[in-house]
């Protein structure tokens, strides 16, 4: 009788096509509230913050046909793709251009969703769960508490978060495959494109951890497959990637972030009991951080427990990681002072939130239950292999494959029953928050032409919607603002000696303003807006007065063009358009390869040259997705 | 007594099949995986659709004549929501009189303004867009009040936020 995975619900879940619907109808449904009403946005001051910045890279991108590097509808113009908290440089804003920007972003939600369950469940198959104990797996960490908390706390951008497992398994599989390492590499990217401020600190530490875990691990048990410094090269190359991918947004961001800093003087600091309640209490309004807010379920949490208990060393392992995890979200309370170790590394002494490594508990006990699971169905499958069972198979002339997928179905259908309670325990709290999720309606649009307004920042959704700029605002990060601009000016472009002439404004657009100047003697023109240095014009020079954007130009009549252009963003985008190319190239020539190897003569299906054996195995690894009927393994295939 | 797993899926456990095999019966399947990939592409289309169709808050138009929004309502009508705004002015800065720095202040006024504006929408029954552009055009016209308020439209630069 077949105990391989490829059983029953197994082969089924393992055509990525079907697990992706599966995704999708999960999704859809557990987003129906926030699907369903796409122009209502949640009561956080942060929803009309983020939604000022979508609508803002929305309009840059659609209505001027721009790249967001500049945004001047907040506190009259402040870098776009350099401000770590903005999503103008991700890839998902590819949703809001393709169906408009709050759909698409709500849209973009659900795409994360998936992309969340697809990583936990390869994570998951990766430490050896397989069935119906993957798909609980999944679902229970992107449908986890911390998700829903974003929403009310009104920061969708931190659903980066969902892309932890990517960054895990990309890892972990990328020490005998490179190419899980770039794809690792590539999930990190998205992370931090995606505004991940607050995502890609805490993602960082626990990659970080996980490699020192890794690597402890190996040279302990003095591993040969994989070395033991294989964790270092895949961590290497997830670098690079990471990098070399999103050096377009690394540059300009890591410039603003030298010239402002974000500080964070605060101490934060949770009990245990506090971040355990997060993770398993149920509470009506779990807050910011209080109980509920990070719900996986305690039925969760003992399934993780019985796959300890069956001396599963993967789920001990990933127990362990979790373990590590929980401490860092206890933050100066922590057991092992881990969070304060981390304090002290450069760049991350600002790091702020402990409570948000919590994500990573809820994935690590979600992969360890879902372990926990599979162990359990593979207990049931051993114990029906009871001969009499084999004896009644053989009275009723029932043939081996059919006596193999009667047995492999009941286990399945006896499995379903705890699965149901793992994952109906975390779906139905965690859904029907997102069901009360308050909201109310957002602001109208209009197109008009731009000039800066005092505006409100509480209200910040409301100005880019109507072509306004919105001088009152709000940044974690103190960009530079100037003292003197105002709001409602009668025009925004303005000589500052009214006697030398006359400038009209031709055309406006965000990174690009044309006038049309007719001065009888030198004199200077002034922007309302900020000065930053990315300003040029082809007339004149632009310098900075009072910080307001100014250009000192020559007497004469003609057209003066002031355009953004900030040359880190073009240098970091040519690092992207070259890393991008070469990682397309690398993976295009080894299709190449493998197409012309199968062409070969004498290279018979399921036989690999015995001089590639070696190079398939380092090659050729699959993904669930790959994983079809039963085939020989390369051990076997070896033996051929 | 059962092996101990080792603590790293061993490396045929990762490896993948070999290459596809020719056999009509595994292409087939092959085809039928590809194939199980519109499934998605089609759902996600569908809810694309209907998460599309719902209607929008709609949007203003601008009367480049005017130099004003088109908010469909009077000058008279304007002015006095304008008035109605304005006299919140002496208690919202009283308010905030507790805060040390400016831009605490400006802040705090904002937040006050904000929340009126809110609850106003809602007693109206318009969206806050339009009391917003109210008090927008009042300050670019630089109305006065009956009780002599004039909004103020400078901002304090941003400040560091250590906590």
């Amino acid at each position: 009788m077949s105990t391989g995975e490829n059983r029953g619900l197994a082969s089924l879940v393992n055509v990525a096509g079907l697990r992706l619907l599966l995704w999708l109808v999960l999704g859809a449904w557990f987003y129906a509230h926030i699907l369903q009403n796409p122009y209502l946005i949640g009561e956080g001051h942060d929803w009309t913050y983020f939604t000022h910045h979508l609508i803002a890279s929305y309009r840059t991108y659609v209505d001027y046909h721009q790249l967001p590097v500049w945004n001047p509808y907040f506190c009259g113009g402040i870098p776009g793709i350099g401000n770590v908290q903005s999503m103008a440089g991700s890839p998902t804003m590819i949703f809001p251009i393709l169906f408009g920007a709050l759909p698409g972003w709500r849209l973009s939600m659900l795409v994360m969703l998936v992309l969340g369950m697809e990583g936990a469940y390869q994570y998951a198959w990766h430490n050896g769960a397989r069935s119906l104990g993957a798909i609980v797996a999944a679902t229970c960490f992107a449908m986890s508490g911390r998700f829903v908390q974003l929403l009310y706390d009104g920061q969708p951008v931190f659903l980066g978060f969902e892309l932890a497992p990517w960054l895990f398994v990309g890892f972990e599989r990328g020490f005998r495959d490179l190419r899980w390492s770039v794809l690792g590499g590539l999930a990190m990217s998205v992370v931090f494109l995606e505004g991940g401020a607050v995502a890609t600190p805490i993602l960082t530490v626990s990659l970080a951890i996980l490699f020192i875990v890794s690597t402890f691990s190996m040279v302990v048990t003095r591993s040969r497959d994989p070395a033991w410094w294989s964790p270092l090269r895949s961590l290497l190359v997830m670098t690079a990637v990471t990098i070399g991918t999103s050096a377009f947004r690394l540059l300009p961001v890591g410039a603003a972030l030298l010239a402002f800093p974000r500080t964070w003087e605060g101490g934060e600091s949770y009990t245990a009991a506090a971040v355990f309640d997060m993770l398993f209490t149920q509470n009506a309004s779990p807050g910011y951080s209080g109980p509920g807010s990070a719900y996986v379920g305690i039925f969760c949490l003992l399934a993780a427990a019985y796959a300890v208990a069956q001396h599963d060393r993967r789920s001990l392992f990933l127990v362990a990681m979790g373990f590590l995890c929980f401490d860092l979200a206890m933050g100066e309370q922590s057991w092992l002072h881990l969070y304060a170790a981390v304090k002290h590394l450069p760049i991350l002494q600002n790091i702020r939130n402990p409570f948000r490594f919590v994500v990573c508990t809820a994935l690590f006990v979600s992969v360890a239950a879902g372990k926990g699971l599979w162990l359990l169905e593979e207990r049931l499958l051993r114990w029906m292999q009871h001969p009499a069972l084999d004896r009644l198979a053989m009275r009723f002339r029932i043939s081996e494959p059919w006596t193999t997928r009667i047995v492999a179905s009941a286990v399945t259908i006896l499995i379903a029953v705890p699965a149901y309670f793992i994952a109906s325990q975390n779906l139905k709290y965690n859904r029907d928050r997102v069901d009360r999720l308050p909201l109310h309606a957002v602001g109208l649009s209009m197109d008009r032409p731009f000039r800066q307004s005092i505006g409100n920042r509480w209200l910040a959704h409301v100005w880019p919607a109507v072509n306004l700029g919105s001088i009152a605002c709000f940044e974690e990060q103190p960009f530079f603002t100037s003292p003197a601009l105002r709001g409602d000016l009668p025009q925004e472009e303005y000589l500052a000696d009214p006697s030398a002439g006359t400038v009209t404004r031709v055309a406006w657009s965000p990174t690009r303003i044309d006038l049309d100047v007719w001065l009888v003697k030198p004199a200077t023109v002034i922007v309302n807006q900020n000065y930053h240095r990315g300003w040029i014009a082809n007339h004149g020079s632009v310098r900075s007065i009072d910080g307001l954007l100014a250009v000192s130009v020559p007497k004469g009549r003609y057209r003066l063009v002031i355009r953004f252009v900030d040359r880190l963003v073009v240098a970091g985008g040519v690092v992207s358009v070259v890393t991008t190319s070469g990682l397309l190239g690398i993976w295009g020539v080894g299709v190449y390869r493998k197409r012309r190897r199968r062409r070969e003569p004498g290279a018979a299906p399921g036989v690999v040259p015995a001089s590639r054996r070696g190079e398939r195995l380092g090659t050729h690894r699959s993904g669930p997705s790959d994983a079809g009927p039963e085939r020989p393994s390369p051990r076997s295939s070896d033996e051929v | 007594m059962e092996p101990i797993a080792p603590l790293w899926p061993d490396a045929n456990e990762e490896a993948a099949p070999p290459p596809a095999a020719a056999s009509l019966s595994h292409r087939i399947l092959w085809w039928l995986r590809l194939a199980s990939l519109a499934l998605p592409l089609v759902f996600f289309a569908w809810k694309a659709a209907r998460v599309v169709r719902v209607a929008g808050p709609g949007s203003l138009s601008w009367d480049a004549r005017s130099g004003t929004a088109d908010l469909g309502l009077d000058t008279s009508r304007r002015r006095a929501l304008f008035e109605e705004l304005a006299s919140h002015d002496a208690g919202w800065k009283k308010a905030n009189a507790r805060f040390e720095d400016d831009w605490s202040r400006h802040d705090d006024f904002h937040a006050l303004m904000s929340q009126h504006i809110v609850a106003q929408s809602r007693t109206l029954g318009m969206n806050p867009t339009v009391l917003c552009l109210i008090y927008d055009e009042a300050v670019h016209a630089g109305w006065v009040s009956a009780k002599g308020v004039k909004f103020d439209a400078r901002w304090v630069p941003l400040k560091p936020r250590t906590r």
